[in-house]
């Protein structure tokens, strides 16, 4: 009962946000519910970054309205900003600060702050407090701006490539303990990436951007389920019917193997395989680049069709 | 946590970054006000008032005032402000009674200064008028330090802001040396020379400065407020 009091985390009606003439963001509609991670994927210049600008109220909306964690994101963007923290990928703190001088800095700008969380993570990720930060590694630049921004025990956490350029046991540590940790409190994450094998073993919801347009959002096992690909040697040409069968995304043929990408009907496209004379037939699951990649031809098509 | 009209702890780091700053601003003015009082006595004063000053105190805002928001844009930590819970109505107030503070702290320098070297070489006693006078130039000078701290707010370079303000004080300065043009310059009014010299209490000059002091913060206000980063 007590969840689904909980307003959700994001939702957007027709947020749109164009710079000049150039449509960074068109029409989104999107909701995201809270205590989830949530992947919003898409290559660069797709729109993530302006997405959660919006959201913090760094950038006005140019047409729309959203609302995060029940809280207007154009008139009420300081309440947001008490309850969200913000790690993007380009880490710009105050250099010439020392390490504790720079956390009891942040500490005064936030209502809440959880020293002990503090503590524990500044022990674990091994920051020397008597440092000053310009003298810290790339990575622990990195930590100490990821530990500010969970000390205020934030209800969002929103995370913008924030792991671009670290190593992979960091990497590994940080989505297996720092978010699972997050997760566990009952917090929300959204993470931006364009690294989609990344985010695919942690994220419960994926929402795909591109050219500032929401492709598709679902959760990962209904993303996976519906985006299954079939590997099959037909030994006879199959006929013509065949390949209008609804839900056949496209078709990659080499010699007599072709490898079908289906978004639709699996369950019947795969038995018409079966009833075709074939000498191999399996399922292949994608994985969310693979996905991705329908998601966007599908749009192209669609697009070409209507003009 | 309430709407703050100032942030002690971004007050307090806004301090400490400008705190070389500060010191140069008040070693300017510190000795500069020493020389006036102590080679030409009350006429030594006046002209350290009416002339020195206004010059180096344009200066010293400019100083205190250039990186006030374009050095943050410059090496990217404004992103990292705008993302926490201050809104930035409390960024612009906290930056600007920090430009004040540290200006009225180096004229406060330049102000003990002058009355050492005066006592010292026996020249003046403390004189009201004297300080009324300072009070307008002070005045003045808050406005140089905003139209500073304004160019700041407008770019992303310290050193272009620094120069757009300096450009912008000099045409006002220089305007305020022709009998036609003074009208519209704050260097006129924060002279105050007839005070000095016994004259009545120049109030309209006193509202001009304050509501062009007063213009100034909101005009600055209302674009940054307005601003997307």
């Amino acid at each position: 009962m007590e969840e689904t009091r909980r307003p959700p985390a994001v939702s957007t009606t027709g947020l749109s946000k164009h710079f000049k003439h150039h449509p960074a963001l068109t029409n989104l509609n999107l909701t995201v519910p809270q205590g989830i991670i949530f992947a919003l994927l898409g290559p660069n210049g797709s729109g993530k970054t302006t997405f959660l600008k919006l959201l913090l109220g760094q950038l006005r909306p140019s047409a729309g309205r959203g609302t995060c964690l029940g809280l207007d994101i154009v008139t009420q963007s300081h309440l947001i900003r008490q309850r969200t923290t913000y790690l993007g990928e380009e880490l710009k703190l105050y250099s010439y600060m020392k390490v504790a001088d720079f956390i009891s800095f942040c500490q005064g700008l936030y209502p809440r702050w959880n020293t002990e969380l503090v503590e524990h993570y500044r022990r674990e990720f091994g920051l020397p407090l008597k440092r000053r930060i310009h003298a810290l590694s790339f990575g622990m630049k990195t930590q100490l701006a990821l530990l500010v921004s969970l000390a205020p025990e934030p209800d969002l956490l929103l995370l913008d490539e924030p792991l671009a350029g670290l190593d992979p046991l960091f990497r590994q540590r940080f989505f297996n303990t720092v978010l699972a940790e997050t997760i566990a409190r009952g917090k929300t994450v959204i993470i931006a990436s364009h690294q989609l094998n990344e985010v695919e073993r942690i994220a419960d919801r994926a929402a795909f951007l591109y050219q500032g347009r929401l492709l598709h959002e679902a959760s990962l096992a209904e993303l996976k389920a519906a985006n299954r690909s079939i590997r099959v040697v037909f030994l006879e040409e199959p006929p013509p019917s065949f390949w209008q069968t609804e839900g056949l995304n496209s078709v990659e043929q080499r010699n007599h193997t072709y490898l079908l990408h289906v978004n639709a009907n699996f369950e019947l496209i795969y038995r018409k395989c079966q009833e075709i004379p074939h000498s191999r037939l399996e399922t292949l699951d994608n994985s969310l680049e693979e996905i991705f990649l329908l998601l966007l031809q599908k749009q192209e098509r669609q697009e070409s069709q209507s003009g | 946590m309430a709407k703050q009209q100032i942030n002690p702890f971004l007050l307090k780091k806004e301090m400490q970054e400008n705190w070389s700053k500060y010191l140069l601003c008040s070693l300017m003015l510190g000795l500069t006000a020493g020389w006036g009082a102590s080679f030409y006595g009350m006429d030594g004063g006046r002209y350290w008032l009416t002339d020195i000053l206004p010059f180096l105190g344009a200066a010293a805002a400019i100083i205190l005032g250039m990186g006030s928001f374009s050095l943050e844009r410059a090496r990217g930590t404004l992103l990292f402000l705008l993302n926490t819970p201050l809104t930035r109505e409390t960024i612009y107030r906290t930056k600007i009674w920090c430009g004040i503070l540290l200006l009225t702290g180096s004229l406060l320098v330049a102000w003990a200064s002058f009355f050492l070297a005066a006592r010292l070489f026996g020249h003046l006693s403390f004189s009201g008028a004297f300080a009324a006078a300072f009070f307008l130039t002070f005045l003045g000078l808050v406005f140089c330090l905003q139209l500073s701290i304004f160019f700041s707010v407008l770019s992303a370079d310290p050193v272009k802001a620094s120069i757009a303000s300096a450009f912008c004080l000099f045409i006002l300065y220089s305007a305020a040396l022709l009998e036609k043009t003074r009208f519209i310059s704050p260097f006129y009014y924060m002279r105050g020379g007839t005070l000095i010299e016994g004259g009545p209490f120049p109030w309209p000059d006193l509202a001009v400065l304050l509501a062009a002091n007063f213009a100034l913060y909101h005009l600055g206000r209302h674009i940054w407020l307005r601003l997307e980063e």
